[in-house]
């Protein structure tokens, strides 16, 4: 073995691995002797915690002509990344243009779509499409799973083409949950997880995933897991320096802490979160949180409180398109009203919306009006409807398959109704009971009254 | 759908890396990641960037939490790479079967003089792995540690060896490596 000193780039080729295993036998027998001049130049190589006290070469580095090429070929790219999801938009029109069976078969066989720019544009209707047709939604993220599949991780970076995936995968597991395939749904978000353990490490793309599997959590009622993964969406989002993302999460802990009972809890998350959430970026989140937040302060007895939440949100829901959300939001006013003591504003509003809804044969809404029909009546003393309403409505929950301790909360209602006993709390604890029913199956009844 | 191919957002981009250059310096001077190596980490933060420029509400931020992240696993990866490549000789050094007598003693007693420097335990391990061969599972039954846990404790070991190779002429003879457990 040689006793002489190695080249100075011999040393920093082991810094770098780049040694053939016998020069890094010789060049370790050589410090193993103690070499302090070599150990020296070695330890300039690695960090402080390597080597305290090693010289460095980086405090007089000139940056300048790094940055100068990364930004050029930043640029340069940008360039092509912009041809490609110009050439996109066409490709997803073409797709569009065909049943789903040929779609696959194109995303499958033909390289063209299978680009990040299709990809994320499938993922992103994916996304929209769950809000109005899950079915399409699934369909759509399948077809992303496969462009992402297929990706040229030469071209993209393999790193890069892992977060991608592991997003189309979150977006396939979001699709199926909204289906209320629950199984199919956890195996694709476990997927996306493993894929990003595998990716770039963006804090945002983590958290994205987290949020998504947190809903699942939320949805088969598994509170504590979908509190745990969406504090952390949360952190991660902060760190990120992403308010929206961070908010969020808020929104959503809010939406699952009002399911699991926790009514103050749910109020001040989802107030928290309404504070960072950006309705440009995603208007329907942001309506959604006002919306339960306001149903929560109802539910709370908060009514001044809910008043003012309901004009800060005015300007929001006034941008609804679809008449079914603006007919949400008469409904809410009636509510508003009723709880305001407004009762004859809050009868005409929920008498029109309950005729509103049979003509759309939304048999549940109906049911969830009739109760707040029933709480006015009752305020007002008005026996005959409260009896009317009452055993009108036990057949719209039967019919739907609501769980069984709801229904037993309704026979309740009924019964107290016969003898004229039915009190204001009893209702209103059935209608938010029913109201949580809706989403989640198998509701805690707190007092049957 | 992205919105990557509208050219205001050339200007953007544009824009984004002069602003955001001062503080991505300061990052990597910080990180003493050398010139050579800084153009890649830049390179692929920057890459990524683009491809998820929609997605990213707060690109300096972004930009600038990615590159940390990346300095950060760079001096992993290296440090990983050079206890790998230190460990590694060691093994094979030790396990020449020819080797002349002389030379043996020499390695074993410089291989001493640098253990002598480590903690006890450090000491007690590293011995059993070079000095008797003992494979991982066997210097866990020795020492008591769980098989589970052996390798983060190996590890820090082989950090400590190479750090008392490199850290001659930067520390005191006296200076002894704590206790890695």
């Amino acid at each position: 073995m040689s006793r002489t000193h190695p080249e100075r780039a011999t040393l920093l080729q082991l810094g770098r691995a780049q040694l053939p295993r016998s020069e890094v036998r010789a060049l370790i027998r050589h410090l193993l002797r103690g070499c302090s001049s070599c150990a020296a130049t070695a330890a300039a190589m690695f960090p402080r915690d390597v080597v305290p006290g090693a010289a460095r070469r980086t405090r007089e580095a000139d940056y300048d002509a790094v940055f100068a090429r990364a930004e050029k070929l930043a640029m340069d790219r940008q360039a092509e990344v912009a041809d490609e999801h110009a050439e996109a938009r066409e490709l997803l029109a073409t797709l569009a243009a065909h049943p789903f069976a040929r779609q696959r078969m194109l995303v499958g066989q033909s390289a063209r779509f299978r680009t990040w720019a299709v990809c994320e544009g499938l993922i992103d209707a994916a996304q929209e499409a769950a809000f109005h047709d899950a079915e399409r939604s699934v369909e759509l993220a399948e077809l992303a799973v496969a462009a992402a599949e297929g990706l040229d991780a030469t071209a993209y970076g393999a790193e890069r083409a892992h977060d991608l995936t592991a997003r189309a995968w979150a977006a396939l597991g979001t699709a199926r949950r909204v289906r209320s395939h629950f199984r199919e749904a956890a195996a694709a978000f476990a997927r996306a997880e493993r894929l990003l353990r595998l990716g770039t490490g963006d804090p945002l793309e983590k958290a994205t995933v987290l949020l998504s599997k947190a809903s699942l959590m939320g949805d088969q009622r598994r509170f504590d897991e979908a509190f745990r993964l969406l504090d952390r969406g949360a952190a991660l989002a902060c760190r990120a320096g992403d308010r929206h993302l961070e908010g969020k999460a808020l929104i959503g802990k809010g939406l699952f802490l009002g399911h699991s009972g926790d009514l103050p809890g749910a109020i001040d998350a989802l107030r928290r979160g309404l504070e960072l959430a950006d309705p440009a970026v995603e208007y329907r989140l942001v309506v959604a949180g006002h919306h339960n937040l306001i149903h929560y302060l109802l539910e709370s007895d908060r009514v001044e409180e809910a008043e003012a939440s309901f004009d800060r949100a005015r300007p929001l829901y006034r941008r609804f398109e679809d008449q079914l959300g603006r007919l949400r939001v008469r409904w809410l006013e009636a509510k508003l009203a009723l709880a305001t003591g407004r009762l004859a504003e809050a009868e005409a509003g929920l008498l029109a919306v309950r005729d509103e809804m049979l003509a759309r044969d939304l048999g549940y809404d109906v049911g969830l009006v009739s109760l707040d029909l029933i709480q006015l009546h009752t305020r007002q003393g008005r026996t005959a409807e409260i009896r009317r309403l009452a055993e009108e409505i036990l057949p719209l929950f039967e019919a739907r398959d609501v769980h069984r301790e709801a229904l037993v909360a309704l026979s309740l209602l009924q019964r107290a109704a016969v003898r004229e006993r039915v009190t204001v709390g009893l209702v209103r604890e059935v209608g938010g009971l029913l109201g949580r029913a809706r989403t989640h199956p198998g509701p805690r009844l707190r007092d049957a009254g | 759908m992205a919105t990557l191919d509208q050219p205001e957002l050339r200007e953007s981009l544009n824009k984004l890396l002069t602003d955001s250059r001062p503080r991505l310096e300061r990052v990597l001077r910080h990180f003493e990641v050398p010139p050579e190596d800084a153009e890649d980490i830049l390179q692929d933060a920057q890459l990524t960037l683009i491809y998820k420029w929609d997605k990213v509400r707060s690109p300096e931020s972004w930009l600038i939490g990615t590159v940390k992240k990346k300095c950060i696993m760079y001096w992993r990866k290296r440090r990983g790479s050079l206890c790998d490549a230190v460990d590694t000789a060691i093994l094979e050094l030790v396990s020449v079967p020819q080797a002349p007598p002389q030379e043996k003693a020499d390695l074993a007693s410089d291989l001493n003089r640098v253990l002598s420097r480590l903690s006890s335990r450090c000491r007690s391990l590293l011995r059993l792995r070079y000095g008797l061969g003992y494979g991982p599972n066997e210097v866990a039954e020795q020492m008591g540690y769980r098989s589970s846990s052996i390798r983060k404790v190996t590890n820090r070991c082989l950090a400590a060896l190479t750090r008392q190779l490199l850290a001659v002429g930067f520390h005191k003879e006296s200076e002894h490596e704590p206790d890695p457990s």
